[in-house]
């Protein structure tokens, strides 16, 4: 079907002809069409190529990953399932065998620090990466299993015909394939076009910054106690995001430099006229920060939206022969202390490449045979995004951004100050600094909800 | 309030989006009805855009430049809703625009 597809280059149909197998493959009808490279796509093109379908994997940047950015961690645990000891191929930057949580004021800084070395670096949970070479690797995987990928196209539209999905639509050419797996991300586009969302609302995403800050190696190791490829995350709210509820600011450890940003509520930053940019740079310049990045310099500026709530039932995210996945089903977990995104992404991935392919052994692709893409949801993905859902009024409540994270802050102050004789009891320096700022009964009722959602 | 030292190594947005490796393909892929905005009291893109591709001028006129773009598309999302919907987006030609190698 490239006949039509001019925007494919000829480059392109001339590399998709040397890594297929049969040359003349890609001049037919396509399985299933892939929109977006990223972890959810790449996922379910490998699967679904392995499961011996024909796959095509469109992606709009010049290399898979390029457009993509995020704090840094990917939890490793559907990489494992899928491709075991992931850790001899992946590019992995390091492992997480140190975590921190922090509450900055804007000269304090309290942390919660937990470093483990209960288990091998290579089985910690989670590990640091660099998108633009961990999506072209997986990218790589679905390729070697078949799935012809090709980069610098933008999706434009889905190409309906009789209200039947028949494929996308690309610089106005379209390609047909029996069914679209839609990974392209949280703007999602394709997804309410094919009518799986309705309008993306401003309090169902948030803005990323990031800054990544050249050190070398052993500055890295030295400054975060790591060593080898150890390597350490860290979550910060108060004063980095602004002191805005729901928002707050990470650091993590590459190989030899650092990334560190914020990440914010855009209906936050416009009520209160706070720009985005200038959190970013508050904190990097924040006292704890300087000195911990000292002698480095920012090598690079990136952004992107992230998606806040899975915003329809999720029984919804599959319609005919549209599955969507990752980002664009809005599938993200943000508790405050962790995000987590890539690792749904991939087992949104997987559980539409299983409906896939199952669908198509059984001949047909109607909205039955796909809907076991909920079920394989259910199984794991959905249960873990309705505990984050039912925790995340906790993180709308603005006392614990503002007024907490300043009571902590002056509390400790006080209990390590030794200015003479006289030193009060912890509980004495609790109820002076909690005097006429916070309720007692309000913070225990905070303390509790929090608790008891989280 | 941070001191002189802790002032130092302030970066502008245009110093940050100048290390980016960028292909400028072209500017309509966002538009804007800045007539529009005139009448918008709150101009949300004016705070959630990193790349500051929506400034005012002098004049409080909002003004746009679609080089440095980041790509995110929080700028149309928040124009919609909270602002006065004057923001027309869609990422950048295939291949085009900005590459992160450290995302």
């Amino acid at each position: 079907m490239f006949h039509r597809g001019a925007r494919l280059s000829r480059e392109s149909v001339f590399r998709a002809s040397a890594i297929t197998t049969d040359g003349l493959t890609f001049l037919e009808k396509f399985d299933v069409i892939v929109v977006g490279a990223g972890p959810a796509g790449s996922t379910a093109a490998y699967l679904m190529a392995r499961g011996g379908l024909k796959v095509l994997l469109l992606e709009r940047g010049k290399s898979p990953g390029e457009k993509n950015i995020f704090g840094g961690r990917i939890y490793s645990h559907v990489l494992k399932r899928i491709f075991g000891n992931f850790g001899d191929e992946a590019p992995v930057e390091r492992y997480v065998v140190r975590e921190s949580l922090g509450l900055m004021t804007d000269s304090d800084c309290t942390l919660l620090d937990f470093s483990s070395r209960r288990r091998g670096t290579r089985d910690a949970s989670s590990f640091i990466a660099r998108r633009s070479r961990f999506d072209k690797w997986l990218s790589e995987r679905a390729e070697a299993e078949g799935a012809l990928l090709v980069t610098g196209t933008r999706v434009d539209d889905l190409y309906i015909e009789n209200g039947e999905i028949r494929g996308i639509i690309s610089a106005g050419e379209s390609i047909d394939a029996d069914c679209v797996v839609d990974a392209e991300g949280v703007s999602a586009t394709l997804a309410r076009r094919g009518g799986l969302r309705s309008d993306v609302l401003p309090g169902q995403v948030k803005v990323g910054v990031k800054e990544t800050v050249k050190l070398s190696r052993e500055q890295v190791n030295d400054r975060f106690s790591l060593e080898d490829d150890e390597g350490a995350a860290s979550v910060f709210i108060g004063y980095p995001a602004g002191y805005l509820e729901a928002s707050g600011a990470f650091i993590y450890t590459n190989s030899d430099s650092v990334s560190i940003g914020v990440v914010a509520d855009p209906v936050k930053l416009s009520a209160s006229r706070i720009e985005v940019q200038r959190l970013v740079e508050d904190f990097r310049l924040h006292p704890f920060m300087r000195r911990l990045l000292r002698g480095g310099s920012v090598i690079e500026y990136s952004a992107h939206m992230i998606p806040n709530s899975v915003p329809v039932a999720p029984e919804n995210l599959v319609r005919g022969n549209f599955i969507a996945a990752g980002d664009a089903a809005g599938l993200f977990i943000n508790h405050g202390f962790t995000y987590r995104g890539v690792d749904l992404a991939m087992a949104s991935g997987e559980a539409a490449a299983k409906a896939v392919v199952a669908a198509h052994s059984s001949g047909g692709y109607s909205r039955e045979q796909l809907a076991s893409y909920h079920s394989h949801l259910a199984e794991a993905v959905l249960p873990e995004l309705e505990r984050a859902e039912r925790g995340a009024d906790v993180l709308h409540n603005p006392r614990i951004f503002s007024d907490y994270t300043h009571l902590i802050s002056d509390f400790m102050s006080d209990l390590f100050s030794i200015d003479g004789f006289g030193h009060g009891s912890v509980s004495s320096i609790l109820s002076e600094n909690m005097k006429g700022k916070v309720s007692r009964i309000r913070m225990l009722r905070d303390m509790l909800s929090a608790y008891r959602k989280m | 309030m941070p001191g002189a030292a802790e002032r130092e190594g302030r970066l502008s947005v245009e110093d940050r989006t100048g290390l980016d490796s960028y292909e400028f393909g072209g500017a309509d892929f966002i538009r804007v009805d800045t007539a529009v905005c005139a009448g918008c009291d709150t101009r949300p893109c004016l705070y959630v855009c990193p790349a500051k591709v929506y400034k005012e001028d002098g004049a409080r006129n909002l003004v746009y430049n679609p080089e440095g773009c980041m790509e995110l598309g929080a700028c149309v999302i928040v124009c919609r809703h909270i602002g006065k919907g004057a923001i027309t987006w869609s990422y950048p030609d295939g291949g085009k625009g900005i590459s992160y190698h450290y995302g």
